[in-house]
C-alpha cells in the first residue's frame, strides 16, 4: 500500500532491543534506562558452529546502551543520541526493576511498557536487589544475551516450583486489584571468579506497586501450592540421621477455598499429588507398601510446613499475594462491600487450614536403595 | 427512475449485516462498562436491537422496493419528507465518518505511527469508494468472501487464545450498579445493533423482498455471535484490566503465546477489523450516496460516490479533537445521539404509514 512509505524501515537500520533494565536516581530525579540490543551478525547459532568469523564466544552479540530521562520514553529516545540504529522494541523478552524503582513504586515505570505499541505485554517482569546494570553485566554461558538466559531461567523454573514468572499484563492486573499484591522474581548477579552468575534467589513481594518483602525459594513454593501454580518439582522429606528420600512430583493438583463462618474468614487450601519416588539417600527401604504410606504422610506434612511458611510470611508483610480477597469477593460479592476497606487489617486474621494429599505411584527403575544392599 | 439496477440475494444480506455489526464494535466492543457483565449486556442489547429492526423491517416489507427516502416521502408529503430524509442521510453519513475516525484512529496508533492522517484516510476512503462505486452487488460478493475469512481468523484466534482463559473473571456476578449495566445495554442495542438502520437504504435491492425481516434477524443473530465470543474471550482473558486499555479486544489478540513459536499474531484482529470496516463504512457511503442522488433526482448515484467518500474522510478528521473525545463521545453521547435516528424516526414514520394507511394504491400507479 503506497501510505506504507511513512513507516517503512529496513531490517538494517533498527537496533532490535531484548532486554531493557529500569532504574531511578533520586538525586537527580531522573531514570536511567539499560538497555540489552542485539547485533545480529554475530548471534550464536545453535549446534556445532562451523563458521570461521571468529563468532565462536558469545563475547559481542549483545551490547549495553544507557540513557537516561525524566520519564522512560524520554530515555528511550535519547539511546537514538548514542546509536545509529533506531532502537525497535518488539522483541524485548524482559523487564528488570532496579532496587531503587522498586523502592519508589514501579507503576510510574512501567507506562511506556503498555501505552507504547511497540513493546509486549508478555515481557517479564523481575527485580534486581541492586542496580539493574549489575544483572545486564552478567555472561551466560549458554546464551548469547542476559535476557535469553533470564527467558530460559524462567523457563525452568516449573522444574522445581520455586519460582513464579509473572509477566507485564499480569503484574498490571495485580496492581489493578485492590486487595491482591503483586509478586515478581528476585534475580541476582553473584560474582564468580570473573564473571558473574545469573540466579532466581527468590520473590519479591509487593504492597500496590513498593516492593515491601521477600519471600525465599520454599516459601515462594509454598505460595504456589496455594494458587495452584505447582506444575513439577521435589519433594524432599527428612527421615532423620542423614536419612532423605525425596518424591518427583508427576501431577499436582492445588486449590484453595475461601469460607464465611459467623464472620471469621478461613481458607481452606487442597493440594492433590501424584508422585513418584525419585531418590532414597537411606539404610532402610521405603519402597514397600508400608514404608511409602509414611513417605506420603510426611511429604504431606512438608507440604503443609511450606504452605503455612508462606501464609506466615504473607500474613506478616500484611500482603495478599494469594488472591484470597479476590476469591472472597467472588464467593461473597454482598458481604465484599463490607470487608474490602479493613482487608489489610483482615488478612493477616484468616485461618489457614491445608489438606494435602499424596500418593506415591512409581518408585524409578529400582526397588531397593543401593545403601541397603 | 432506478437508480441502482443490481440485486443482492438473501444471503449475501445477511453477510453484510454480519459485516455490519461486526464492523467497528470488534475493535470497540460494545458492552464493556459493563465490566464483567459485559456478555450479558451484549445479550441485553441483542434482544433490544432485534426490536429496533422489527420495527425498519415492518417498514420496509410496507414499502417493498423503496428505500427511506422514497417512503419518507411517501408518509410524510414532499416537503417534510424530504427534511426527514436529510437528516437521515446526515445520520448515515456521519455515522460514516465516526467508523472512519475509528478506523484511522486503530491504523495511526498500531500500524502506521508516523504516515500523516490525511494519507491514510485517503486511501483508505479512495478504496472503499472504489468498492461503492461498483455498487451493492460488488459490496454484496465482497461481504461473503470477507465475512468468512473472520470466521475462520476469529475462530484461529479464539483457540490459540484458550490457554490465556481464567473463567473466574466472571465473577462475582452483578457486582456493579443496575444502572451502570442498563446503561452499558442499551449502548450496545444503540452501536451496533440499532445501526441496521443504515439498511432501510439497502432493502430495495434484495430480490426477495418477503424475507427481509428473516434475514435481518439471521444476519444479526449470527454477527451477535461473533461480539458474544469476543466479549467472553477478552473478559476472561483480560479481566479487570481490560478497562485501562482503548482497544481490549486488540490486547487479547497481543497475548497469544504458544510454545514461543505462535506469537505476534495481533494482526489477525486487525486485518478482520480492517476488511469489516471497509464494509460498514462502504454500507454507509452507499445508503448516503443513493439516498443523496434520490433527493436531488440525479440518474446515477455514481457521480456522488466519490465526493461523499472524500467529505466522508474530511469530517472524519475533524470529528474530534483527540481519542478520549472520539471514548467519550461514543460512551456518553452517542447512544442518545443515535436514537433519534434509529428509533424516534423510524418509529414515527411507521406509526403516521399506517394511521394513514399508507401505501394506499401500491398496485395502481
Amino acid at each position: 500500500m503506497v501510505s506504507g512509505c511513512w513507516d517503512q524501515v529496513e531490517l538494517e537500520q533498527l537496533a532490535m532491543v531484548i532486554g531493557v533494565g529500569i532504574d531511578y536516581e533520586p538525586e537527580t530525579k531522573e531514570i536511567k534506562l539499560v538497555t540489552e540490543i542485539m547485533k545480529p551478525g554475530q548471534m550464536k547459532s545453535p549446534g556445532p558452529s562451523t563458521s570461521v568469523t571468529g563468532s565462536e564466544d558469545s563475547e559481542g552479540a549483545v551490547f549495553l546502551l544507557e540513557s537516561k530521562g525524566r520519564t522512560v520514553f524520554e530515555a528511550v529516545r535519547e539511546l537514538a543520541r548514542e546509536n545509529s540504529r533506531r532502537t525497535k522494541w518488539t522483541h524485548s523478552e524482559v523487564i528488570i526493576l532496579g532496587k531503587s524503582v522498586v523502592e519508589k513504586g514501579a507503576s510510574n515505570f512501567l507506562d511506556y511498557f503498555i501505552r507504547d505499541p511497540e513493546p509486549r505485554p508478555l515481557q517479564w517482569i523481575l527485580v534486581a536487589e541492586t542496580e539493574s546494570k549489575t544483572v545486564f553485566e552478567a555472561k551466560p554461558e549458554l546464551e548469547s544475551a542476559v535476557a535469553m538466559a533470564v527467558d530460559g531461567l524462567l523457563e525452568n523454573a516449573k522444574l522445581t516450583s520455586k519460582v513464579q514468572p509473572v509477566d507485564l499484563i499480569q503484574f498490571i492486573s495485580y496492581l489493578i486489584s485492590k486487595t491482591t499484591s503483586p509478586t515478581a522474581p528476585i534475580i541476582t548477579a553473584s560474582n564468580e571468579g570473573d564473571n558473574k552468575k545469573l540466579e532466581l534467589s527468590g520473590t519479591a513481594v509487593f504492597k500496590k506497586d513498593k516492593m515491601v518483602g521477600r519471600l525465599n525459594l520454599v516459601e515462594t513454593r509454598g505460595m504456589l501450592w496455594v494458587t495452584g501454580k505447582v506444575k513439577s518439582g521435589v519433594i524432599v522429606i527428612d527421615l532423620g540421621d542423614e536419612q532423605w528420600n525425596c518424591l518427583k512430583i508427576i501431577r499436582a493438583k492445588s486449590s484453595f477455598k475461601p469460607r464465611l463462618k459467623d464472620g471469621e474468614l478461613e481458607v481452606e487450601v487442597n493440594v492433590n499429588l501424584i508422585t513418584t519416588l525419585g531418590g532414597q539417600i537411606s539404610d532402610v527401604d521405603m519402597s514397600t507398601s508400608e514404608g511409602l504410606k509414611i513417605l506420603e504422610k510426611l511429604a504431606a506434612k512438608e507440604i503443609n510446613k511450606e504452605v503455612m511458611g508462606a501464609v506466615k510470611k504473607a500474613q506478616s508483610l500484611r500482603t495478599d499475594i494469594f488472591g484470597f480477597g479476590e476469591a472472597f469477593h467472588r464467593k461473597y460479592p454482598k458481604r465484599w462491600a463490607k470487608l474490602e476497606p479493613d482487608w489489610e487489617q483482615l488478612f493477616p486474621k484468616i485461618k489457614v487450614k491445608v489438606r494435602s494429599n499424596v500418593i506415591v505411584e512409581l518408585v524409578g527403575k529400582t526397588t531397593k536403595p543401593l545403601g541397603t544392599l | 427512475m432506478q437508480l441502482e439496477a443490481g440485486k443482492i440475494s438473501g444471503s449475501e444480506l445477511i453477510f453484510i449485516v454480519v459485516a455490519f455489526i461486526f464492523g467497528s464494535s470488534i475493535l470497540l466492543l460494545p458492552g464493556l462498562d459493563a465490566e464483567n457483565m459485559g456478555w450479558l449486556a451484549i445479550i441485553c442489547g441483542l434482544i433490544l436491537g432485534i426490536g429496533f429492526a422489527s420495527i425498519y423491517t415492518t417498514l420496509a416489507m410496507r414499502f417493498p422496493g423503496k428505500n427511506f427516502v422514497e417512503i419518507s416521502e411517501a408518509v410524510f408529503g414532499k416537503l417534510i419528507g424530504k427534511f426527514i430524509a436529510v437528516a437521515f442521510l446526515g445520520y448515515l453519513f456521519h455515522l460514516g465518518s465516526l467508523v472512519v475516525t475509528d478506523y484511522h484512529n486503530f491504523i495511526k496508533l498500531i500500524l502506521l505511527v508516523e504516515t500523516p492522517s490525511s494519507v491514510i484516510v485517503l486511501f483508505a476512503l479512495l478504496i472503499i469508494s472504489y468498492g461503492v462505486w461498483h455498487g451493492i452487488e460488488v459490496l454484496g460478493r465482497v461481504a461473503q468472501g470477507m465475512v468468512i475469512l473472520t470466521v475462520g481468523l476469529t475462530l484461529l484466534s479464539f483457540v490459540l487464545l484458550t490457554n490465556k482463559m481464567d473463567f473466574n473473571n466472571f465473577l462475582p456476578l452483578f457486582d456493579l450498579p443496575l444502572k451502570q449495566f442498563l446503561w452499558a445495554s442499551y449502548g450496545t442495542g444503540t452501536f451496533p445493533f440499532g445501526e441496521v438502520v443504515a439498511f432501510l437504504m439497502i432493502f430495495a435491492a434484495l430480490d426477495r423482498p418477503k424475507q427481509i425481516r428473516a434475514l435481518v434477524f439471521k444476519g444479526m443473530i449470527y454477527g451477535w455471535m461473533f461480539l458474544f465470543f469476543a466479549s467472553i474471550r477478552t473478559i476472561a482473558i483480560l479481566g479487570p484490566t481490560m478497562e485501562i486499555f482503548v482497544y481490549p479486544v486488540f490486547q487479547t489478540s497481543k497475548l497469544i503465546s504458544i510454545a514461543d513459536v505462535f506469537t505476534r499474531l495481533e494482526i489477525i484482529t486487525g486485518i478482520v477489523f480492517l476488511m469489516m470496516g471497509f464494509l460498514k463504512i462502504g454500507i454507509l457511503l452507499y445508503g448516503a450516496a443513493i439516498g443523496t442522488a434520490q433527493l436531488f433526482q440525479l440518474n446515477s448515484y455514481r457521480t456522488l460516490v466519490l465526493p461523499l467518500g472524500l467529505l466522508m474522510g474530511l469530517v472524519a478528521l475533524i470529528n474530534f479533537p483527540n481519542v478520549i473525545e472520539n471514548i467519550k463521545h461514543a460512551n456518553d453521547i452517542y447512544p442518545i445521539y443515535a436514537t433519534v435516528f434509529i428509533l424516534v424516526i423510524p418509529s414515527i414514520t411507521l406509526v403516521v404509514a399506517i394511521i394513514r394507511r399508507l401505501p394506499k394504491n401500491e398496485r395502481g400507479n
